[in-house]
């Protein structure tokens, strides 16, 4: 009996020591201290388009943030693709997220995030151009920072610890799965109706003549 | 086996060999000059024509520029001459003419092409095959498989093409003259 007693107060020793040890562990902060604007699905997937939805032309550029080819294509293909055509109406320029590298995913979040409060482009211009700085170590946070202002970059750290967020992610990647992504970059060329795939970089040269081609068929 | 039937064995072979190997390269040919958007599928949507030559030949530009080996004015003459090229083997492999220098220069192109492969693999490229034209033939250890396979029915053409072609030189010399004798 008195065994058993012991046990008791051994037990109920236990269940307050840890009870007060986790009331005694600080809080995580927060990161909503800042009001969180609603967003939904639709206006992050708005803020990863480039152009108007009804060009001739509809490239749909599946990437990752850590893929050095991704990188290759989104600087030096992509952004002349987008001061020659997609500013003329020619092309029509969706980004997805297909996160494959270990802290693709984080940055994806950041560039979805920035896409909500219509910064995407130089977010993800940043990510991609500061690629080395950040793929070893995963801190996004102050490559992304550098691009905006102090306010809008408290917005969008709050945003992409949203769950919204984290399914516009999910969402283009389960996309790329459907569509049979396996591999990033990867690209599909709507044009009349016909959906081509296009997997690997591609420099622009080339790209250009191969848009021309069907601009002129 | 008699040495006739052994003859008509190999040539036979040679025969299946060079159609399957001319037949490959036909359609590898029609794959990449074929129109890029051919669905649905139908007889006139495979015509091909001046304009849907065009951008057939860029798409096959694009995937030429993935290996990311050649400068863009590289790009461009490779892509509007290789498809013709494996045309005109296909051809002169199903008809047999030249057999022997033709079935040497398809595995000369063969074993390019594998090498190629075989570096871009091997590099981490992540990128279309674009053997057979546009669509999504991933380059890894199957294709590559396949490309050995290629190659090897091409070699096995070649040596048998040159066999032949000693064999029938050998009969022909041992054939005794046919001028009467006084």
């Amino acid at each position: 009996m008195k065994a058993l007693a012991n046990r008791f107060a051994l037990a109920a020793f236990l269940l307050a020591a840890i009870a007060a040890s986790s009331s005694a562990r600080p809080r995580p902060r927060r990161p909503s201290q800042t009001a969180i604007p609603k967003v939904t699905l639709a206006q992050i997937a708005q803020g990863k388009t480039f152009g108007v939805s009804n060009a001739p032309i509809r490239i749909d550029a599946y990437t990752d943030f850590e893929c050095p080819h991704c990188q290759d294509l989104y600087l030096n293909t992509l952004r002349p693709l987008i001061d020659d055509y997609v500013s003329s109406g020619k092309v029509y320029l969706v980004d997805h997220d297909f996160p494959f590298h270990p802290y693709s995913r984080i940055a994806a979040y950041y560039a979805d995030a920035a896409a909500a409060v219509g910064r995407f482009s130089p977010v993800a211009q940043a990510l991609f151009l500061h690629q080395s700085e950040w793929s070893y170590t995963g801190k996004v946070e102050p490559i992304v920072a550098a691009v905006l202002s102090p306010a809008k970059m408290k917005i969008v750290q709050a945003l992409a610890q949203t769950s919204v967020v984290h399914q516009a992610v999910q969402d283009d990647y389960n996309q790329g799965m459907h569509l049979g992504v396996n591999q990033t970059p990867t690209m599909f060329i709507t044009h009349n109706g016909q959906k081509m795939p296009i997997i690997g970089f591609v420099s622009y040269p080339i790209l250009r003549r191969y848009i021309d081609a069907l601009l002129h068929q | 086996m008699t040495p006739q039937a052994r003859t008509r064995l190999r040539r036979w072979l040679l025969i299946v060999g060079r159609l399957a190997l001319g037949a490959l390269f036909l359609f590898a040919a029609y794959g990449k000059l074929r129109p890029v958007d051919s669905a649905p599928f139908t007889l006139a949507s495979l015509k091909i024509t001046p304009n849907s030559l065009d951008v057939s030949m860029m798409m096959f530009a694009m995937q030429i520029d993935s290996y990311q080996m050649l400068p863009s004015w590289g790009v461009m003459v490779l892509s509007h001459t290789l498809p013709w090229l494996e045309l005109a083997i296909g051809l002169f492999l199903v008809s047999g003419l030249l057999l022997r220098w033709v079935s040497l220069l398809t595995t000369l192109l063969l074993a390019v092409f594998f090498s190629v492969l075989l570096h871009s693999y091997f590099a981490g490229l992540q990128i279309n095959c674009g053997c057979f034209g546009p669509g999504t033939e991933a380059l890894n250890g199957s294709r590559l498989l396949l490309e050995v396979l290629f190659l090897a029915l091409a070699l096995a053409v070649t040596i048998g093409a040159f066999l032949d072609a000693r064999f029938r030189r050998i009969a022909r010399a041992a054939v005794p003259s046919a001028a009467p004798a006084d």
